[in-house]
């Protein structure tokens, strides 16, 4: 891919590379840092970008596993608190339960493996539905429940240790 | 209850990768949401704001240092293959190697024991009476082989081993050991190979008798391996 296709693929889709990242790491610096990861592998699988549907799901997947690598590196982030409000969040009122849930295991994704991550973000960031999360990833429906599920209670225990059962 | 179009179905439709069913269904919705109005707003400030914080030259950079990392370690492989083949070539198109040393051409070492001490001669050394002379012959390929004395009366002797006995390539040290009689004279001893090794050194000897030639080198048939030994006593 030559640096003219990349620097325009950044124009239109950087912001939305870097929101996500930035809701994936909840750190400014390491999501700019990302973002850039991204557009380097846009630029090395430059084939299979053009050949894609979807440039957006495509850049997001790649976000994705640049993100993921990242917070592997990270290790524990035990200094990041639910109160991180650095992230701008639309508030969908009629999700409830789910945006805390979103909340929690965003704060705490680099504790689960990287499919259960992907569950994650493809649920909680993209709110696909479990045919959606299926069809993304190939995974079985039965399989994507389970983690969701698995997904669901780990942010109750989690929401629970944190705030003392207050939700 | 009102179904909002999934944040991944905004961000599509903000950028126009929606195809463009859905895109009219989605937009026709947005259009009466004032909630799904306000997440497309949000994305178009997040856009600028992302240009001014992270300018496009600033990920060209990454870019570009990537490629020169990239094309560093291209390099460096393609070295590396080269190298390899190279090496598997070399290794190939090398001889393979034998079991056994390859010798040269026929070598004949003379070890000479006298009382306790043992030493290889060097041709021209010194021998006495009763110094014992053991023969280590070097074959370069499998051959028979046989070793004369001759004195310096024009006595002609076979030494060990006392019929000719056949080799393969390598070193060997022959049987049993030629003793130096008393009263000692100067010695030479010739080492022949092949299976006419006996005829050539009976021509050669009646030639040299016939010619009165002194005992020496020159009673030796060409091709044969000499070595001579001066009588210290």
């Amino acid at each position: 891919m030559t640096d003219a296709e990349v620097g325009e693929a950044y124009r239109r889709y950087g912001s939305l590379v870097l929101r996500r990242c930035q809701r994936i790491l909840r750190d400014r610096a390491a999501a700019e840092d990302a973002l850039q990861d991204v557009f380097v592998r846009l630029w090395r699988y430059g084939n299979a970008f053009r050949e894609a549907d979807s440039k957006v799901l495509w850049l997001y997947r790649v976000a994705d596993r640049c993100c993921f690598d990242r917070l592997a590196r990270r290790g524990a982030r035990a200094e990041i608190s639910l109160a991180d409000q650095s992230v701008p969040l639309v508030d969908k009122s009629s999700y409830g339960k789910s945006v805390e849930d979103r909340e929690v295991v965003m704060c705490f994704l680099d504790r689960f493996d990287d499919r259960v991550k992907q569950v994650a973000v493809l649920h909680y960031l993209d709110e696909m539905t479990q045919e959606e999360i299926a069809a993304a990833t190939g995974w079985s429906r039965q399989t994507v429940f389970k983690k969701l599920a698995f997904l669901r209670d780990r942010a109750q225990a989690l929401r629970m240790r944190l705030c003392g059962g207050a939700s | 209850m009102t179904i909002h179009p999934a944040s991944v179905t905004l961000e599509r439709l903000a950028v126009g990768d929606l195809p463009d069913p859905a895109s009219a269904d989605i937009s026709k919705h947005v259009d009466a949401c004032p909630q799904c109005q306000r997440f497309l707003t949000e994305l178009t400030e997040a856009a600028s704001s992302c240009l001014r914080s992270v300018p496009p030259q600033r990920v060209l950079n990454a870019v570009s240092d990537a490629r020169r990392r990239h094309a560093r370690v291209l390099r460096w492989t393609q070295l590396s293959v080269v190298s390899a083949v190279a090496a598997l070539v070399v290794f190939l198109v090398s001889p393979w190697p034998t079991a056994s040393v390859r010798f040269k051409g026929i070598g004949l070492a003379v070890h000479r024991k006298r009382g306790n001490e043992v030493r290889v001669m060097e041709s021209a050394s010194g021998i006495r009476a009763g110094d014992a002379l053991r023969m280590v012959v070097t074959l370069p390929k499998p051959t028979s082989v046989a070793v004369w004395s001759i004195d310096a009366h024009g006595r002609v002797d076979r030494l060990a081993p006392a019929r000719g006995i056949s080799l393969d390539a390598g070193e060997h040290a022959l049987p049993e050991s030629a003793v130096v009689e008393s009263p000692c004279v100067d010695l030479w001893l010739v080492l022949m190979t092949g299976t006419r090794a006996e005829e050539q050194l009976t021509d050669a000897t009646r030639n040299a008798a016939e010619k009165q030639i002194a005992p020496g080198d020159e009673w030796a048939p060409p091709g044969a391996l000499v070595k001579s030994f001066r009588c210290e006593n």
